[in-house]
């Protein structure tokens, strides 16, 4: 495992169910032991250097469960007196913001809610570090957009952010760079520009002149050919020398679509056996 | 879903296989306490000169009658069996069906596994219905263990059908009051807290009933018809008619409100909370005493009242003991009897007290595996503090536990004039609390080291229970005696006094801890 979150970023950590995020996570923060390998967080042992480290980063884990005796804002108040204190005004803000009654009890709350707790509580401290593990997966969509505009503001205010998630278009739009985990070993990382580079651009266009060699072509894959109309995925690398070549055959109309992340995702794991 | 018990037999399937180690010691637990109580009787009472005084004696006396129910047939194994046990055997498969009931219904719905199996094909009342059957079969088989025991042991096989059938009708009708109490609760702990407390209300009502003038009180009480059937005496199987027919109107209840209320929603609606917590809610010790002090109060004030009640007849049981056979045979005469009878009240109390304590460490390991654990450790809290802040109310929180029910003991007795002091019960209860602490402080260790084995605190401090009430009655060997350390502690007040076992208890205990903080912070954290 290789991951490397630098400071100030928002790092998506991305992979399938049992991929080992939540380990990782664990392992970060100190719960688990380390078989092997290095770990360093902002600088410290996450083992050795618990309680220094645990000041500066507040946690979301993947499924959250409170105290069945203590309201939602109870616990917020609680988690954030741990963390060594907060804002009132902040806890209101988000309160507000994500639509939650604190004056429900733990046992009460369904999975969302309970979800919007520990999000209020971390996002209301004063930490460097925010460590969000699938924070969303109970979120609705309205939810969703708020909590995407409350990293967005995190981000502004200097904080690096590692994000667990499976959800795709919320990597995309939120992160910076993003590592893809699979069978506990990181496959793929790197910004999501340079993601995009070790893969492929959908291209449909429309030409005057269909050319007779394009399943030749090295670099292209999978043409579809209708009429005047053809459909291929190109690689990253030849995409200008494969533009000049269609250029010559006269576009009539052309549409191309960068691959998401959607696709990176699946092609990484198309092979993995079920 | 046009089946309203869909699923049901697939329901009862699984409900036993989860129960199935859970359920077979409760049912050999219970069948154990009357086999063994009638297996001890011939040694007790060798004589029929001895089992005549004894019927003499114990017939006329209000405060066995108030304990355990008016004695009858004395003079014979079975009737003395029956007459010791049936109430507290009542109790307890009563609270093994509530356990049962609520686990696989209320506390179920909760945690959302309802929901998962509601969306396939299960009928709308087929969770009630398998978690009363699950009970029942845990009731019927207790029945029959106990009768086939008793039977096993050479008792009148009348009398031990009788006694079986009674105690899984007591069962039975606890199933019901837990079915509608699930329904009434929202939660899983509500329905157990209601239902326990209709558990104690039949109890005081029976044995105001039968230590009062009011002797009809007592057949209010669901617990006074088991007594009544009068196993092995007159055998009143129509009692058992009673149980049955209250079970039954139980059931229907249950069942017309399950048709009258939402999924996931009692009658009692979930209550509110505040939005925001007051300055003591803040850090482990804050949060520890949240979560310990109800159970910690309800265990302080039931444990007083007890030892109130037993207290209030010390004087009248100890004359009982002091003048018969038996009491002049074990005990040699010269002794204060009400000093020895609350010594042993106080030894059960240090029992009691440390179950609690098993319970209030073990709220530990489910924050650990319900995952509250892995929030609260993400913040700069230590390991060391958050274990000591659980620790802090198992330990001091026992000790309460038994001081408060050792002096309620002594009150009562003092008020009746019996000659004791209060200083002296409360030195008693205090000289248990080692004994308390090595159990708490093996179960921390247990947490700490190999915490998928904590729950093995039930079965140390059932072993001690066992031992120290059964093992002189069945002439067990020193050394099984020993394995007890509620043995080793001075019996107080009247016993003499040695401080040796108590130094090695708390050292013992102190060096427990250390390993149990050690271990967990060294470990990684489960869910």
């Amino acid at each position: 495992m290789d991951l490397e979150v630098a400071t100030g970023e928002v790092h998506g950590f991305v992979g399938p169910n049992g991929s080992g995020k939540s380990t990782t996570i664990r392992i970060l923060l100190g719960l688990l032991h380390a078989d092997a390998g290095e770990v360093v967080l902002l600088g410290g042992d996450p083992w050795r250097d618990t309680v220094a480290l645990h000041r500066r980063l507040a946690y979301v884990p993947g499924e959250v469960t409170l105290w069945p005796q203590l309201s939602g804002g109870e616990a917020i108040d609680l988690l954030g007196r741990l963390r060594g204190g907060f804002d009132p005004a902040r806890k209101a803000e988000l309160l507000a913001r994500f639509e939650l009654d604190p004056t429900k009890t733990g046992r009460s709350y369904s999975k969302g809610n309970r979800q919007k707790v520990a999000l209020v509580a971390a996002l209301a401290s004063d930490v460097e570090l925010l460590i969000l593990d699938e924070p969303t997966s109970g979120l609705d969509p309205l939810m969703e957009s708020v909590f995407q505009r409350c990293i967005e503001e995190a981000k502004a205010a200097g904080r690096t952010v590692l994000l667990s998630s499976h959800i795709l278009s919320e990597v995309e739009a939120l992160c910076d760079r993003v590592s893809i985990l699979r069978q506990g070993r990181v496959v793929q990382r790197g910004t999501l520009d340079e993601l995009r580079r070790v893969t492929r651009t959908t291209v449909v266009a429309t030409l005057e002149r269909m050319p007779d060699d394009l399943a030749g072509w090295p670099g292209v894959h999978g043409p579809l050919i209708h009429g005047s109309r053809v459909r291929c995925d190109v690689e990253t690398p030849v995409l200008t020398e494969f533009m000049t070549h269609l250029t010559a055959c006269g576009i009539v109309s052309l549409v191309t679509q960068p691959p998401t992340l959607e696709d990176l995702f699946l092609r990484e794991y198309a092979d993995e056996p079920s | 879903m046009t089946e309203p018990l869909a699923g049901f037999w697939i329901l009862v399937r699984h409900a036993l296989r989860l129960d199935r180690v859970r359920l077979t010691v409760w049912v050999l637990g219970i069948a154990f306490i009357p086999v063994v109580t009638y297996a001890t009787y011939t040694s007790l009472y060798p004589t029929l000169a001895d089992r005549i005084s004894l019927g003499v004696t114990l017939q006329s006396n209000p405060s066995f009658s108030l304990l355990l129910g008016p004695a009858r047939n004395l003079g014979d194994a079975g009737g003395y069996t029956a007459w010791r046990t049936i109430g507290i055997c009542a109790i307890f498969v009563g609270v093994m069906s509530i356990l049962t009931v609520v686990r696989h219904t209320r506390t179920d719905e909760e945690t959302g596994r309802t929901e998962l199996l509601a969306a396939g094909c299960v009928g709308r009342f087929a969770f009630l219905a398998a978690g009363l059957a699950t009970a029942m079969i845990a009731c019927v088989t207790t029945g029959l263990a106990i009768a086939v025991g008793l039977v096993a042991s050479g008792a009148y096989p009348v009398g031990a059908v009788a006694y079986g059938l009674a105690a899984m009708l007591a069962g039975a009708v606890f199933a019901g009051v837990a079915a509608v109490a699930v329904q009434v609760g929202s939660f899983g702990r509500t329905a157990i807290s209601l239902s326990v407390a209709v558990i104690a209300i039949a109890y005081l009502l029976r044995a105001w009933g039968d230590a009062s003038a009011f002797h009809w009180i007592a057949w209010v009480s669901p617990l006074g018809w088991t007594e009544k059937i009068s196993a092995f005496g007159e055998n009143r199987w129509w009692t058992l008619g009673l149980s049955l027919a209250l079970t039954i109107v139980l059931i229907g209840v249950a069942v017309a409100l399950v048709a009258h209320r939402d999924f996931g929603r009692g009658l009692i609606a979930a209550h509110h909370g505040p939005a925001d917590a007051r300055p003591a809610l803040s850090g482990a010790f804050g949060l520890a005493w949240r979560l310990h002090r109800a159970r910690l109060a309800g265990w302080a004030i039931g444990l007083a009242a007890y030892g109130a009640l037993v207290g209030s007849v010390a004087q009248s049981i100890a004359s009982v003991i002091a003048h018969s056979n038996l009491g002049q045979r074990f005990l040699g005469s010269g002794h204060n009897f009400v000093d020895l009878y609350l010594a042993e009240i106080i030894n059960l109390m240090g029992i009691v007290a440390t179950v609690y304590g098993i319970q209030a460490l073990l709220t530990a390991r489910a924050e650990e595996v319900e995952g509250r654990v892995e929030l609260l450790l993400s913040t700069p809290l230590t390991r060391g503090r958050w274990l000591a802040s659980h620790l802090l109310f198992a330990l001091a929180g026992s000790a309460i536990v038994v001081i408060v029910g050792g002096v309620g003991a002594g009150v009562t007795a003092n008020l009746d004039g019996a000659p004791t002091s209060i200083g002296a019960v409360f030195w008693g209860s205090v000289a248990q609390i080692p004994a308390i602490w090595f159990i708490l402080a093996l179960t921390a260790a247990l947490f700490g080291i190999m915490p998928r084995l904590s729950v093995l605190g039930w079965s140390i401090i059932a072993a001690t229970f066992v031992i120290g009430f059964f093992g002189p009655l069945l002439k067990l060997p020193r050394l099984a005696l020993d394995l007890s350390v509620f043995t080793h502690v001075p019996h107080l007040p009247g016993g003499s006094v040695d401080a040796t076992p108590l130094v090695v208890l708390g050292l013992l205990a102190a060096a427990l801890l250390i390993v149990a903080m050690v271990g967990f912070r060294r470990r990684s954290i489960t869910s």
